[in-house]
């Protein structure tokens, strides 16, 4: 397993330019989610990392070969790159061990046992004489993953492996994916356009937007602190208010005073970024006075959306903003309620 | 390249039939063309082509309507009885014709009879395919709006079908254009016969190869005529969401004993006499002695030849049929496009082509075995690579991707994964070539080896000086061959109706 480093990547077909000037590193061992919405490009990089696009520019090397660059442009055949697709695309003419073994050499001494031995990574070892259509969904994406693990690839590429599947489905799989590539010490690179899956599965997160990375941390610091509104707002749920700069680290917002984490806030009007968890409803009289307008059930929680009145405006007046916070265990009843912010918030100019 | 090699050889019939042509000089082009015989020959041609293809029309259309959206008995069985006459050669029909009633058959009567009863299905088949997709609801609307049923099905059912009604319709104008056994056993003097006649009469080759091209023009136009006229048409799309079985008009006893009649006596005259009449002649030759060694030696060497002619087209087949199905760029398009040339161009005139280039460029090979198939196998090119396109496009090419992904080369891919996955399909085609070769007659009437007889040109011989008892066996053996892919097909097309009708697609 090697270090996977992209520089400078571009794409374009015809006139739609789908990557412009892509840069990632993944660290040796790691996995790393490439986050974006349909159409950022994530897709297209993961296939041009894999060889089956040609990018216009860029550098990409794997430890220390340079798979693609000005003058080299390795075929897929010779990059010893695991591509595990979207719906496990399993050979239908071959049982489970023949696409497990596809990537082996036919008359290796081993091949047997490795077959064997990545099956019993993904947890399959008792249906090597299956054919795929006798698997079911989560079945074949498993052997997707123990045929592209067999040849010990320097990099495991993962296409939306989970998003043909089932809810309940998605999450089990999800973990023992994660479990299996931890095992053999994978450097995999997963794309997906669910946020909660890179989050919770990821080393690290790399979000795409309009053919760029436009941030690349751990998922805390992804979540936390956003890059942008734009990610702010794909990364989970936000709420943004107008914010006036009162101290070095301090704002003051509807929901008043705030404190700003990290770098120090330049300006004296902004927007701040909070999470809708960060909102807890309180008493009224203990926090800002708010007016519960709607509340989603979700099961597991609830969603609450407000409306707050700053001090010394009426009800209904422009300078009220909606936002919305989460509940667990019973709704409020009445529709006066007020709220108080814990924990830090993010400034943007 | 390889593609590229393929389409060029599929082009070197037109292209030796300009070379040909053109070395005739001008002059001599236009005093064959403007001939009155030649305006004479276009006339006959046309109006037998315009008849068939009304008549075919007719009947297969009504036949259609009859067996899916009615109620009449027996549906199953009727649709596998109307499908079988695709599986009598023109020619073998016309045989059992002219072998009953003589001279009252031959001329125009008996071509329209004839050729009608064996491509009606052409137009039948396809209508039968749009009818069951049709949406329901479109009916219902038009029925909730005070139409009557028959109304209902000419004004809105039949709309919704025209473009595979059309397209069949096509199909039976090229065939009547196009075939020469028929035409030539009842005696009718339309472009393929005259171009056969001529080619063997005259010393002088120029007019044989002038009328071919004249041909050729005539079938481009109608194929160019009707892909402009379906225009819109075309765009109508049936919706995706059809997942309720066609209406059918519920019949009285009435009714039912009209359709009834009407299948019985389309499938008496399509299906019926040919085989009455071909028993006769069997049973007649039996007692006369028909020489069984003849008959397997002429079986056995169709089938060598056949057979051939099969892997060479598949052969031919897979690169172009491959890239088409992968991609789309202009070149591969042209590629393709110049790969059905021998479908545009009826089997005399590429067999004549085949001729000058044989004597030509290849003295050696002229009558010759590899000539023979590579005729076959640019003939029956078009069928190959569409069964190869079709097959590879069922798989997802990003298995192939894949496999790449795993250490594979391309060529390694197409060995282990992309050919395997289309066999199946790819060796169902090659079959069906084999068996369309069994049957081809004018490139084997020209381009046989001196000596080598098949079933279609034995039938042939026999015929042309009425030794219709040493026909028969001939004729049946042809016949015999050709029931099993028709089988197949009308089975195919009554295992997928009732999936269609239940399954949402």
């Amino acid at each position: 397993m090697s270090t996977l480093t992209i520089t400078g990547l571009r794409k374009s077909f015809g006139e739609t330019t789908v990557l412009s000037g892509v840069a990632l590193e993944v660290a040796q061992g790691s996995l790393t989610a490439v986050l974006g919405p349909s159409g950022c490009g994530k897709t297209t990089l993961l296939r041009t990392v894999a060889g089956f696009e040609r990018p216009d520019a860029g550098v990409v090397r794997l430890g220390d070969v340079e798979v693609v660059g000005p003058r080299t442009w390795l075929p897929p055949e010779r990059r010893k790159v695991g591509v595990v697709p979207q719906e496990g695309t399993l050979f239908p003419h071959l049982d489970v061990a023949q696409n497990v073994g596809f990537g082996l050499p036919r008359r290796s001494p081993g091949r047997r046992e490795r077959i064997m031995q990545v099956l019993d990574v993904v947890g399959l070892a008792d249906l090597a004489g299956r054919r795929p259509h006798e698997l079911s969904g989560g079945q074949q994406q498993r052997v997707a993953l123990a045929r592209a693990l067999a040849p010990e690839p320097e990099v495991v590429l993962l296409d939306e492996p989970f998003s043909a599947l089932d809810a309940g489905l998605r999450v089990a799989l999800r973990e023992d994916v994660r479990a299996a590539l931890q095992q053999v010490g994978a450097t995999a690179v997963l794309v997906t356009h669910d946020q909660e899956e890179a989050l919770s599965i990821a080393d690290e997160v790399a979000v795409m937007r309009a053919g760029v990375v436009v941030q690349h941390g751990r998922p805390q610091d992804v979540y936390l602190r956003p890059a942008d509104l734009g990610v702010a707002r794909f990364v989970g749920e936000a709420v943004v208010l107008e914010a006036r700069r009162s101290d070095t680290n301090r704002v003051t917002t509807m929901l008043g005073p705030l404190h700003v984490l990290g770098p120090t806030p330049t300006g004296e009007t902004g927007r701040v970024v909070l999470r809708p968890e960060q909102i807890h409803l309180v008493p009224p009289g203990e926090g800002t006075a708010a007016v519960v307008e709607r509340t989603v059930f979700h099961g597991h929680d609830s969603t609450v959306h407000l409306r707050v009145h700053p001090a010394g405006t009426r009800p209904g007046s422009p300078a009220s903003a909606p936002i919305i916070c989460r509940v667990q265990g019973s709704v409020p009843e009445h529709t006066e309620v007020a709220v108080r912010v814990e924990g830090p918030v993010v400034w943007f100019a | 390249m390889l593609a590229v090699a393929v389409a060029l050889v599929a082009l070197v019939p037109v292209a030796y039939l300009l070379l040909r042509t053109g070395e005739a000089g001008v002059e001599r082009v236009v005093e064959i063309v403007w001939r009155e015989r030649t305006a004479a020959l276009v006339l006959r041609s046309l109006a037998l082509t315009a008849s068939v293809t009304a008549a075919c029309l007719v009947v297969g259309v009504t036949s259609a309507a009859l067996l899916t959206r009615t109620t009449v008995r027996h549906r199953r069985f009727w649709t596998v009885v109307a499908t079988l006459p695709l599986a009598v050669p023109s020619y073998v029909a016309a045989y059992a014709w002219v072998s009953t009633f003589g001279s009252e058959v031959t001329g125009y009567g008996g071509s329209v009879l004839v050729l009608t009863a064996c491509t009606y299905p052409l137009v039948m088949l396809p209508t039968m395919a749009a009818l069951q997709r049709t949406d329901p609801s479109l009916e219902e609307v038009a029925r909730s709006h005070g139409r009557s049923p028959l109304r209902t099905f000419v004004t809105v059912t039949l709309r919704q079908a025209r473009p595979a009604v059309a397209a069949g319709s096509l199909l039976v104008a090229l065939y009547t254009l196009s075939d020469f056994g028929a035409v030539s056993i009842l005696r009718y003097d339309v472009f393929t016969r005259v171009i056969y006649t001529s080619y063997r009469a005259a010393f002088d080759r120029t007019p044989a190869a002038v009328l071919s091209l004249l041909l050729v023009v005539i079938t481009v136009a109608i194929t160019v005529a009707e892909s402009r006229s379906r225009g819109r048409a075309e765009q109508v799309r049936v919706g995706a969401g059809v997942s309720r079985p066609p209406l059918r008009a519920s019949l009285g006893r009435r009714g039912q004993a009209l359709a009834t009649t009407w299948l019985v006596v389309v499938a008496a005259v399509a299906v019926g006499f040919p085989v009455a009449s071909l028993s006769f002649w069997l049973l007649r030759g039996r007692s006369a002695g028909a020489g069984l060694d003849r008959l397997f030696g002429a079986a056995s060497a169709t089938l060598g030849v056949s057979l051939l002619a099969a892997l060479v087209a598949v052969a031919m087949a897979l690169p172009v049929g491959i890239l088409a199905a992968r991609h789309r760029t202009r070149l591969v398009r042209l590629t393709e496009h110049a790969s059905y040339a021998g479908h545009a161009l009826p089997g005399i005139v590429v067999a004549l082509a085949m001729v000058f280039f044989g004597v030509r460029v290849v003295p050696g090979l002229y009558q010759q075995v590899p000539l023979l198939v590579l005729t076959y196998a640019i003939l029956f090119l078009p069928a190959a690579v569409g069964v190869v396109r079709a097959s590879v496009a069922l798989s997802s090419p990003h298995g192939e991707e894949i496999a790449r992904s795993l250490g594979h080369t391309s060529w390694g891919v197409l060995r282990r994964v992309t050919v395997p996955l289309a066999a199946p399909g790819i060796g169902a085609g090659a079959a069906l070539v084999m068996l369309t070769c069994m049957k081809e007659l004018p490139a084997t009437l020209l381009l046989r080896p001196t000596g080598m007889d098949t079933l279609a040109t034995r039938l042939w011989t026999h015929t042309s000086v009425d030794e219709y008892a040493a026909a028969a066996p001939y004729a049946a053996a042809l016949v015999l061959l050709a029931v099993v892919p028709t089988l197949f097909m009308s089975r195919e097309h009554l295992s997928r109706t009732p999936t269609t009708a239940l399954e949402p697609s």
